[in-house]
């Protein structure tokens, strides 16, 4: 029996963790008939942003890494975190799977691990907490607003607003003291830090401001001493994880769905939407050099691609 | 000679020790007073995160030099003069490989850090050369552990070490 | 579980037997442990233990530490502990056991400004104690008064104690502040409480002292009224969100450091004096702190928790008794134990299966700092027992514990009050969010 350690940085109540650690590695074990045991550990053996190094110095043989943490070694699969890239989470994950297996893999970006599973999560959108709407680009104009560090904090401040990071857990607490105006996040994540029934109305971007992608991985060194048997149990275990991830978010999304509804409204579409492409232009052409720079020889191409294979997915979805 | 390099040694983790505290406690107090105006300070808490390890770090040789460690001990009290020597001694060689050990992994990490090219989330500078530098202090802190085995406290020395029990914090 | 418990065995005997210091006790234990339960061994352990320590040592949230032991040194050198016990004996002087009223007054607001117990009850045996003597108090009585009342220290915010458990428990160290405040008034009112009945039943160990004029009493304030403000602004700041923790004591310091400006107490050496006694407190915690993450992990690959989890349940409590259990535990414990190690040492193992018990952590956090606090003055290991013996070369040990008995006494009813009543602690923090 090969022990496999699956050490991850989540909650035990989070969607990812849930299905992208507990029923994969139940799984796992099953289609391997019990030739592989994967031990989950209580609580992660490495901080949130250094499970890729966790998994490479091999304390552990699986985790769940962040793109966003690791951008200096991951930046092709930061696709789907771009502006407008993740309408839905369950077809943003498709597309970058499927565009990262056909495009990404041969260039070998994830050294040292193996991808299984990835993950975007659903574009995060604009609440407004205040009391005032936002109802064009130029409503973001020195609004403090509230956005995970990264790529979200330099899209804040393309629209004009005045970023405002903390931890998550601050979240609650800036939001009730009215330290920030509104917050870049998505519904269902508010009503998971408490936050959702202060939203006083809701400014909703196209594909989102940009998203936060996830991969689900295993050590290269310990996959190549599974043997031809357990390997492809692996396989089979991690065949549709990524949709079964996405879809999990969005069922979450939908959940608060009727809560939404009730808010008032403002979709940037048309010509507001167009001031965003031109505002976030600079963002892509970054993604766009670094791709180049990994290797990637017509990144227009691979977006292209991803594109199609959003609206595919969405069409199904209809 | 040694008497002249060990104070100079002291001298820098006083001064790196004392500006990082007053740079945490000044970033924080403009941090605080800026965001309602609506000037946060851009990467405060990575600025004050930074100067936090910074702070310990050099610190941490001074803690040596001065015996402040918490301890406990419990038994040791009812030691005999002879056991008393003996477990001292047993003590501070113990206490000095450990500091060494400590200083080896905390270079370690910077090696991984700089092979790994992590970077900070905020600033995105590399994270590895600081963790040298607190490296570097941990090395310091192995040099004044090694002073405290090998050269024995006189009494009044001692004496003068224990007075610091009252700045222990519970 | 045989390699946990050689691991547990190897620590106790370094602890006990030897003065080796316990975070670098913890820390190598805790590695070695990883290194024998880890199917990649060694280099699995290190890789672990060093990511722990450097995590901490980045750790935002820590920094409040720093920050508010940096305070509590520049009130002390500002003089302004000095001021609140003046403030408090002009106006409870004249009262039965007015000067030890006076002086638990005192410990309290002190430790407004101060995250340590013992950092209160050295600071407050300085100033208090020539009083008590002068007014011809018990001597043992007088040095226990400021040994127990010392312990506020870690209950009325800031607390070290509290800061501690927030990282460890992943609770808001803010909501933790909040939630000391009114058990720490508690105290003061309980312990106030015991020096009238010793000062009814012997009155010999705690006379009546002199009466001071209304004008003096209003002129005492004068000095004490920064104090007051200080702590205020600090807490409302906490309460309304106006800034973290970590902010908090960022503006406790600028505060306190503005006081030493005002009263022209400000020197260089007194400026250089105070940023090297912060160095030495905060890092003598840090390296606590991070081998009792080490150690954390250690814990956590092991199962122990969860093993005691399914024996305790095998046990069929309530989980009120098992509350109960843990608190009998911590008082015994706390008669051996230094306080601080008590927390690091048990808070990973014990809080996770209150919390499993469905239980609030803000709450058990009160729960914990209080029999923390008991363990300071129990004997025969009490810190701040000990550090009053130190300070008083002419007070026998066992009549300082003599003189503390009366103070453990009104713990106890302490405890039992935050036991059967939650709200006292909770009220406060709930109301703000
Ligand atoms: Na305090
Ligand atoms: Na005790």
């Amino acid at each position: 029996q090969t022990e496999l350690i699956f050490s991850s940085f989540l909650p035990p109540h989070d969607d990812l963790h849930q299905i992208g650690v507990v029923e994969f590695a139940e799984a796992i074990e099953k289609e391997s008939g019990g030739t592989i045991d994967v031990t989950i550990p209580d609580t992660s053996l490495a901080p949130s942003d250094r499970q890729y190094e966790m998994v490479r110095d091999g304390v552990a043989d699986m985790a769940l890494i962040s793109s966003g943490t690791v951008r200096q070694l991951v930046a092709l699969n930061q696709l789907s975190d771009l502006p407008g890239m993740s309408p839905s989470s369950r077809a943003a994950s498709i597309a970058l799977w499927e565009t990262y297996n056909k495009y990404f893999l041969p260039l070998d970006e994830f050294k040292g691990v193996k991808v299984l599973a990835v993950r975007a999560l659903p574009g995060r959108q604009v609440l407004v907490v205040n009391g005032k709407p936002i109802e064009s680009v130029d409503g973001f104009a020195g609004v403090k607003l509230w956005s995970p560090p990264g790529r979200l904090t330099q899209v804040a401040g393309l629209i004009g607003a005045v970023p405002v990071n903390s931890e998550f857990p601050e979240l609650f607490e800036y939001v009730s003291k009215g330290t920030v105006d509104a917050v870049i996040i998505t519904p269902a994540s508010a009503a998971g830090a408490r936050i959702l029934d202060k939203a006083t109305s809701y400014t909703k971007v196209p594909g989102g401001l940009g998203s936060l992608s996830h991969s689900v991985v295993i050590s290269q060194e310990r996959w190549d001493a599974l043997d031809a048997d357990q390997q492809a149990a692996v396989l089979r275990a991690a065949e549709g994880l990524s949709a079964r991830l996405g879809e999990s978010q969005d069922a979450g999304e939908a959940e608060v769905a009727e809560i939404v509804a009730k808010l008032p409204m403002t979709e940037l579409t048309g010509d507001q939407q167009a001031k965003l492409d031109a505002l976030f232009a600079g963002v892509v052409d970054q993604w766009k050099a670094a791709a180049q720079e990994k290797g990637l020889a017509d990144p227009d191409e691979v977006i292209a691609f991803y594109k199609s294979v959003l609206d595919r997915e969405l069409a199904v979805q209809q | 000679m040694i008497r002249k390099l060990n104070h100079g040694l002291e001298l820098v983790c006083r001064v790196v020790s004392g500006a990082s505290v007053v740079v945490m406690a000044s970033v924080a107090f403009l941090d605080s007073i800026g965001r309602p105006l609506a000037h946060p300070l851009p990467g405060g808490s990575e600025m004050v995160s930074h100067a936090l390890m910074l702070f310990f770090f050099s610190s941490l040789p001074l803690v040596v030099k001065a015996d402040a460690h918490i301890r406990v001990g419990l038994l040791t009290d009812f030691y005999s003069a002879p056991m008393k020597r003996v477990e001292h001694a047993l003590t501070v060689l113990l206490e000095t490989l450990a500091m060494a050990v400590l200083a080896w992994m905390v270079l370690d990490q910077a090696a991984r850090l700089m092979r790994f090219g992590t970077e900070s989330v905020y600033f995105q500078m590399p994270v590895g050369p600081w963790v040298l530098v607190a490296g570097g202090f941990c090395v310091i802190a192995v040099w004044f552990a090694l002073w405290i085995l090998l050269a024995p406290a006189t009494e009044a020395e001692r004496l003068a070490r224990a007075s610091h029990a009252d700045n222990k914090v519970e | 579980m045989m390699i946990s418990a050689l691991v547990f065995a190897a620590l106790l005997a370094l602890i006990t037997l030897t003065r080796v210091p316990l975070g670098l006790a913890m820390l190598f234990t805790g590695a070695g442990g990883i290194a024998l339960l880890h199917p990649r061994g060694l280099p699995a352990a290190l890789a672990v233990a060093e990511q722990q320590v450097m995590s901490l040592a980045f750790n935002y949230q820590f920094s409040v530490l720093p920050l508010f032991i940096l305070m509590g040194v520049f009130i002390v050198r500002a003089g302004m502990a000095a001021d609140l016990f003046e403030a408090a004996r002009r106006w409870m002087g004249h009262l039965p056991g007015g000067v030890g009223m006076a002086t638990i007054v005192a410990c309290g607001g002190f430790a407004a400004m101060c995250a340590s117990s013992a950092a209160a009850a050295a600071t407050m045996a300085r100033i208090a104690i020539p009083e008590m003597k002068k007014a011809n108090y018990d001597a043992g009585f007088a040095a226990g008064s400021v040994a127990a009342g010392g312990t506020m220290g870690i209950l009325i915010p800031p607390s070290g104690a509290l800061i501690v458990y927030g990282l460890l428990t992943e609770q808001s160290i803010g909501e933790l502040f909040v939630a000391g405040v009114i058990p720490g008034l508690m105290q003061v009112l309980v312990y106030i409480g015991v020096m009238a009945m010793v000062a009814w039943l012997r009155p010999d160990w705690a006379p009546v002292g002199e009466r001071h004029s209304l004008a003096d009493r209003f002129q005492s304030l004068s000095a004490v009224w920064g104090v007051v403000v200080l702590f205020l602004v600090i807490m409302a700041g906490l309460v309304r969100g106006w800034f973290t923790a970590t902010e908090a004591g960022g503006i406790g310091a600028g505060g306190a450091f503005l006081f030493l400006v005002l009263r022209g107490k400000l020197t260089w050496e007194v400026f250089k004096g105070s940023l090297l006694e912060t160095a030495r407190i905060s890092t003598m915690i840090f390296v606590v702190a991070a081998g009792a993450l080490v150690l954390n992990q250690f814990i956590n690959l092991s199962g122990v928790s969860g093993a005691t989890v399914d024996y305790i349940s095998s046990l069929n409590l309530s989980p009120f008794m098992v509350v109960l259990v843990f608190v009998a535990f911590y008082l015994v414990l706390g008669c051996l134990m230094d306080g601080f190690a008590m927390i690091f040492l048990t808070v990973p193992i014990i809080a996770p299966i209150i919390a499993g018990l469905g239980y609030d952590l803000i709450w058990w956090a009160i729960v914990t700092v209080v029999v923390v606090e008991i363990s300071m003055i129990t004997p025969p290991v009490g810190l701040n027992v000990f550090i009053l013996r130190a300070m008083l070369p002419n007070v026998p040990v066992l009549q300082i514990f003599r003189g503390v008995l009366p103070y453990i006494a009104g713990d106890f009813v302490r405890v039992a009050l935050i036991l059967a009543f939650p709200g006292l602690a909770l009220w406060l923090p709930h109301l703000v969010s």
